[in-house]
């Protein structure tokens, strides 16, 4: 059997270093178990294996050197390394390969797993900033943006995430920078110029409750969202020219009929006098005398009644006049509006009333009353005639007139008792208080 | 002798239909109203045979409303659209309501009181299609029914998501529509294409 003081001793030496370089890798495993949080297992493999690594890199050692320096009262030890060293150094070789092999699956280990170390490196490297605090505000992780940015908004370093938020929602902001939008998802603008976007999100991480506080860099968005919106009022802006031109073309089409009519005026005129003339002196241009007499009906009837080039819009006359051809007496109180849309609101409401007030009420007055009401200009329309007994079930032309009120945003009301009432509240451009 | 209402809000064409009707002697004028939603009440208490109706009447009513409220209480009374908007819906719009016949103001040849005639003889007298009117670069005929429909909500002053959510279709159809129709058109700029449409009349956005 080989004894270890046989060896040469530059081999006795390389046993030993070998010993020890096991041991300084039995040590490295264990502490990166413990960094990175590796199972308990694997620690007390590691524990073990540099337990074992450390008791044969001290007898080792010890024999070596009592080997060396001849001291006496150790030949116990001499003794059975002469006789079992071979044994030692094969234990030393099985602990060597183990540890390696420990190693290698704690690498192994390590790269597949992502330590709190990690997290806070790479969420220190995002652009964005990150907060997570507890219910009390107490931060458990910071990124270094949202550190910064809390130090340039509030001026000091981030203690408490509750009391950021409180002041990024309530706008405390330290002068120099811009609160664009405060309240739930408030926006910043620093002073350097860069937006920021802040959002709190709650979050439920590993059993406990925690807030997320997020800072988004949105400066170009920003600046787009600005343009777009500037973009937006000016297209709202050409479309109201453009609706207000569509009012126009309606006067543009009128004057265009007018213009017809004249035309048409001026040859019935023509044709009625050359006839005539035609008439007298040859006493026969294929037409009989009751013929051009009709021709003159006509054009005598345009003379007599005078030549009106324009209908003044915006009065009442004609529903006075329906009223009246049904019976009914009509009675307006309050200012009539110059503005044709409630104009015709009333024209509207004042057809359903005179139906109703004739077929189902035998009424003989109908009062419309006109007033403001806030942002609402109100039509309302009563009768002297017997109310309905029931609920109005609401027809085709009181339905018709509802889906017309509505559509402009405005409110249909009807009541029965004591009298029937009809009233059309139509959102106004004026407002007044009453 | 038949019994005629005129609803038209302007006074000198309203003058034209009522002196047009004293020449004759099968006709005799009761009323004569600008705004068409007090037609049906005027029907409630007169004798009416025959109605004599504009679309566009006074504070924006509208003459084909009026006649359907008409031909729903009183199916009798004939009535004859007349109007000189180019606009291809009201066509469809009065052969579906049940009005008798349809007369365009300024380029319909036949006399107003030859169509009375027939109409009150039982016929029903429509053109075969819109007046074509010269729409930039080409007649209007040359558009589709799709393209007229969105170039009626775009005279309204709408956006693309707006009436892309009123034709319940996609932004971008209405997009390609548009320009497709500028294509056409030659113009330019989407004003121009709904300021000229509106100036021309082939559409006249529906006014609530």
């Amino acid at each position: 059997m080989m004894s270890f003081f046989s060896l040469p001793e530059y081999l006795q030496y390389t046993v030993v270093f070998f010993c020890l370089v096991t041991l300084v890798v039995n040590i490295y495993s264990v502490v990166s178990c413990v960094i990175f949080e590796a199972k308990k297992r694997k620690l007390n493999l590691n524990l073990l294996l540099a337990a074992f690594t450390s008791v044969l890199f001290y007898l080792f050692a010890s024999v070596n050197f009592v080997y060396r320096k001849s001291i006496k009262g150790q030949s116990l030890l001499l003794d059975i390394f002469s006789e079992y060293g071979w044994a030692f150094m094969a234990l030393l070789a099985l602990l060597s390969v183990l540890s390696v092999l420990s190693l290698y699956l704690v690498e192994k280990w390590k790269r597949e797993h992502i330590t709190p170390a990690s997290i806070k490196e790479g969420i220190d490297r995002l652009p964005a900033g990150l907060c997570y605090h507890n219910e009390k505000g107490v931060p458990k992780l910071i990124n270094h943006r949202m550190d910064g940015l809390c130090r340039r908004i509030t001026g000091e370093p981030l203690f408490d995430g509750n009391e950021l938020w409180r002041r990024l929602t309530k706008g405390e902001v330290l002068p120099g920078n811009r609160v664009e939008k405060w309240g739930e998802n408030p926006i910043i603008t620093l002073s350097d110029g860069s937006t920021v976007s802040f959002t709190k999100i709650e979050r439920e991480i590993g059993g406990k409750k925690l807030y997320e506080i997020r800072a988004t860099d949105i400066t170009k968005q920003y600046a787009l969202n600005l343009e777009l919106q500037r973009n937006n009022n000016e297209l709202r802006s050409l479309n109201t020219r453009l609706q207000e031109y569509g009012e126009n073309v309606y006067d543009i089409t009128r004057e265009r009929e007018v213009l017809t009519a004249k035309v048409n005026i001026h040859d019935m005129l023509g044709k009625a006098l050359l006839v005539t003339k035609r008439f007298i002196e040859s006493g026969d241009e294929g037409i009989t005398k009751e013929e051009l007499i009709d021709m003159w009906k006509g054009t005598l009837y345009l003379f007599e009644g005078g030549f009106k080039e324009s209908s003044e819009d915006g009065s009442l006359d004609e529903l006075y006049d329906a009223a009246k051809l049904m019976g009914i007496s009509l009675n307006v109180k309050g200012q009539i509006p110059s503005d044709n849309r409630l104009l015709r609101f009333i024209m509207s409401g004042a057809r359903e009333s005179l139906t109703n007030a004739v077929h189902h009420a035998k009424a003989t007055e109908l009062t419309v009353t006109l007033y403001y009401e806030y942002s609402f200009f109100v039509i309302e329309y009563t009768d002297d005639g017997s109310g309905p007994s029931k609920p109005v079930s609401e027809g085709g032309g009181l339905s018709s007139l509802r889906q017309s009120v509505e559509s402009e945003g405005g409110i249909m009301e009807t009541e029965i008792f004591p009298q029937f009432v009809l009233r059309l509240k139509i959102p106004s451009k004026e407002v007044k208080y009453v | 002798m038949y019994n005629v209402m005129v609803v038209e809000d302007q006074a000198m064409p309203r003058q034209l239909f009522e002196a047009f009707i004293a020449m004759s002697d099968k006709y005799t004028l009761v009323h004569s109203i600008k705004n068409a939603d007090m037609a049906d009440i005027y029907c409630e208490k007169s004798e009416i045979d025959l109605i004599l109706m504009d679309v566009c009447t006074e504070l924006n009513s509208n003459g084909l409303d009026a006649a359907q409220r008409i031909k729903q209480k009183y199916p009798d009374i004939k009535i004859i659209i007349v109007t000189s908007m180019p606009e291809f819906s009201y066509l469809e719009r009065a052969k579906k309501i049940g009005v008798d016949s349809f007369w365009y103001k300024e380029v319909s040849e036949e006399p107003i009181l030859s169509l009375m005639d027939r109409t009150m003889a039982g016929e029903s007298i429509y053109p075969d299609k819109t007046p074509d009117v010269t729409f930039g670069l080409i007649k209007s005929s040359a558009l589709t029914e799709k393209e007229l429909i969105i170039l009626r909500e775009l005279t309204n002053g709408d956006t693309n998501a707006e009436i892309a959510e009123k034709l319940d279709m996609s932004q971008y159809t209405v997009r390609d529509y548009i320009q497709i129709i500028m294509e056409k058109t030659g113009f330019r700029t989407r004003t121009e294409l709904a300021v000229r449409a509106r100036a021309s009349g082939i559409v006249i956005a529906d006014k609530k």
